[in-house]
């Protein structure tokens, strides 16, 4: 069915269809089709979200608080901070797995805490720890567990003021059966 | 997994370290909920917590609490407020808060996670956000489509990037 109304801007209170907060060039379309009765609709249009910053051009896989600023870890490893403001920094560079990059943040009171899921030193290695610092001097800093414990995390977590490094896969060998549906 | 000294994450003696518990796979990925650590493993799932004045690692794990289910793909897995969202081994969703870990998706979420395939499934991203009091997972099988939870209801919706894309462009988010 083709579109039957047209809104205009409207502020979706549970974000229950294109998820945004406000919606622009808002429509109803039907969500059931009820043969000419009333039926449920979904509201259909373009976010109206506005970009704040674009740290890189490489996509943003992660963002994250620490040290009462934003923090974004790019596909490309970059690290970069104050990327609420329209002046963002640039921290450093983690090494990721180019084909599937993962970078994990953790919020320390004293370091924003990294791990990523490759390891330039020791490529046999799945991951590198990492803290990072809003001084441009120091920025990220490679945490050498590789050398100091001989482990390399790839996931970190934070509780009561103590960092837990752990991980290691980018993901998991699946082995589950799946599920062949036949239609009759 | 290694714990750090209290305020110093680099600094990580060398017998502080635990390994899962209860079942013999491998720690895949971690995330707090509350004041509980969860070890997510690769077929089980389990619970730590620090009871303090541990010597070596940090943490120790709940008795009594394992779910035999792991997380299926790493980078499935989202928190947002304590809540704890990834897609697990059995091919459902689950929202894990405090000690408690449900599946939370309907049959016919099941039945799209179900006719993935390995590769397919470890292509799965998510991230969550909160906007107006409201919680939402938003899953994306990148290029085919995207789901989004609302938590506050429940209701499951597909979500697309105007402009032709079958998924949503947003990949994570965090709240300021």
């Amino acid at each position: 069915m083709s579109v039957i109304d047209v809104l205009g801007s409207f502020q979706d209170p549970l974000n229950l269809d294109e998820g945004a907060g406000k919606l622009v060039n808002v429509r109803v379309v039907p969500r059931e089709m009820k043969e000419g009765k009333p039926g449920k609709a979904r509201l259909v249009g373009a976010p109206g979200l506005t970009q704040v910053s674009q740290p890189t051009a490489t996509p943003c896989i992660v963002v994250g608080q620490a040290l009462r600023t934003v923090w974004s870890g790019h596909a490309d490893g970059s690290i970069y901070y104050d990327v609420q403001t329209n002046a963002p920094s640039l921290a450093g560079f983690v090494d990721v797995n180019p084909q599937q990059p993962v970078i994990r943040f953790a919020e320390d009171r004293t370091a924003l805490c990294i791990a990523s899921n490759a390891n330039t030193n020791n490529p046999a290695e799945y991951g590198t720890g990492y803290t990072a610092v809003m001084t441009p001097a120091i920025g990220v800093v490679n945490a050498g567990f590789d050398v100091s414990i001989n482990f390399d995390p790839s996931t970190v977590a934070e509780l009561n003021n103590i960092t837990v490094w752990s991980g290691r896969l980018i993901s998991t060998p699946v082995k589950t059966a799946r599920c062949t549906v036949r239609n009759r | 997994m290694y714990s750090s000294q209290p305020l110093t994450p680099a600094t990580v003696l060398p017998n502080s370290f635990a390994t899962k518990e209860a079942r013999a796979d491998r720690v895949v990925d971690l995330a707090v909920s509350g004041l509980v650590l969860w070890p997510l493993g690769s077929r089980s799932l389990e619970q730590w917590y620090d009871p303090g004045g541990q010597t070596d690692f940090a943490f120790t794990a709940y008795p009594n609490s394992l779910y035999s289910v792991g997380l299926a793909a790493r980078l499935s897995l989202a928190v947002l407020r304590d809540i704890i969202m990834f897609v697990g081994t059995d091919r459902r969703i689950w929202l894990c808060t405090g000690q408690t870990g449900q599946a939370v998706s309907p049959p016919w979420v099941d039945l799209l996670l179900q006719q993935l395939t390995a590769v397919q499934l470890a292509t799965l991203t998510a991230y969550a956000y909160g906007q107006g009091g409201g919680d939402f997972y938003v899953l994306t099988l990148p290029g085919q489509w995207t789901l989004e939870l609302c938590g506050a209801t429940g209701v499951w919706s597909y979500r697309q990037t105007p402009g032709g894309r079958l998924d949503h462009a947003g990949r994570c988010a965090t709240g300021i």
